[in-house]
């Protein structure tokens, strides 16, 4: 069973999906919705509950595990270009929220600047490694000399952005995205 | 020594906050084999609130989120005996790691832990320090703040 954290207007109902960093209580984590968003959350006043979110995908999480990016990063560049700053108001008992841009928000509110994840254990492994078999789904091959992408059944959580990181062979669809279409009939693009 | 070497009874878990006494015996939560009720005297640092009004540190500082006002944006799992505990941890680096991010209205405080205070479980792997304090224990004299962290926000 999935268990529920908050519910606000510009996520729907957020489900927690990993604790990545944690001091007895979750400080940075990551939840997804209903529609399978992913979401980087990061606690930052445990007093408040402030909450800085950030849409992220498997491709961005998975760079930030393997330090080939850093944690302030995939907040700086989330999905939507926005970051959603949430709070309890104790006095009204309700969570406010708000969007801010993800480029020039207060870096008060980020992982330090420059630094990568370093937090390892077992667990964190293994959601690694859960995380990159969602790429399993996708079955690339060329045709005509044409790179074929193709999704499987249960496809989740692939974006574009996720997509383009891929590569066949030595081709990488970012370097095709302008040559590419997509075929609606038979859910496939091509590049 | 081991607190499952000894005999752990209603009259032990009497000695906690009401809050973490109920779910021991309610068995919500358990000690951990590792639980030490003996050691000697440790040093330790603890991430403290520390503001414009508030630079002296109190008991209020040594509290377990469990006992702290409910908020739905911060996640307790009622389940895990370290939501019943005060974090503390041997190695500044490994504090370090965890102001990396921001950190509102925090500051470190370096301090004795004692045997007085109550039980500990250590992780050598990250020398963080999960403290049980006994009710109406307060260590705050034993700490000093020594650095006010970087992202305080």
């Amino acid at each position: 069973m999935q268990k529920e954290w908050i519910n606000i207007k510009e996520t729907g109902q957020l489900y927690l999906e990993k604790i990545l960093v944690s001091l007895n209580i979750p400080i940075l984590f990551v939840c997804h919705n209903s529609k399978d968003k992913k979401y980087l959350c990061l606690n930052i006043n445990d007093e408040t509950g402030e909450t800085i979110i950030a849409l992220t995908n498997n491709s961005f999480l998975i760079d930030m595990l393997q330090k080939k990016i850093t944690m302030e990063e995939v907040f700086r560049n989330s999905l939507d270009n926005d970051i959603i700053i949430a709070f309890y108001d104790y006095e009204n008992e309700e969570i406010i929220s708000k969007k801010e841009n993800a480029k020039i928000l207060s870096e008060d509110k980020l992982p330090q600047k420059g630094e990568y994840f370093d937090f390892y254990s077992i667990e964190i492994d293994e959601y690694l490694s859960c995380l990159k078999n969602t790429f399993k789904d996708i079955d690339t091959f060329i045709q005509n000399n044409k790179m074929i992408i193709k999704q499987n059944n249960n496809l989740f959580n692939v974006t574009i952005k996720d997509i383009i990181k891929i590569s066949y062979k030595k081709m990488i669809i970012s370097d095709t995205l302008k040559k590419c279409f997509y075929e609606t009939t038979d859910k496939k693009m091509i590049a | 020594m081991f607190l499952n070497n000894i005999s752990i009874n209603l009259e032990y878990y009497n000695k906690f906050p009401i809050i973490l006494k109920n779910a021991l015996i309610s068995g919500t939560v358990k000690f951990s084999k590792s639980l030490k009720k003996e050691y000697n005297d440790l040093p330790a640092y603890r991430a403290v609130k520390y503001n414009n009004t508030k630079k002296e540190i109190d008991k209020s500082d040594f509290l377990s989120y469990m006992e702290l006002p409910k908020n739905p944006l911060i996640i307790i799992d009622e389940n895990n005996i370290s939501s019943y505990s005060c974090s503390l941890f041997l190695n500044l680096d490994e504090l370090h790691k965890i102001t990396k991010f921001p950190t509102k209205n925090k500051a470190i405080a370096k301090g004795m832990v004692k045997k007085e205070f109550g039980p500990i479980d250590i992780n050598n792997n990250t020398s963080h320090i999960d403290l049980f304090l006994y009710e109406d224990v307060d260590p705050s004299n034993e700490f000093e703040v020594i650095e006010v962290c970087k992202k305080n926000g």
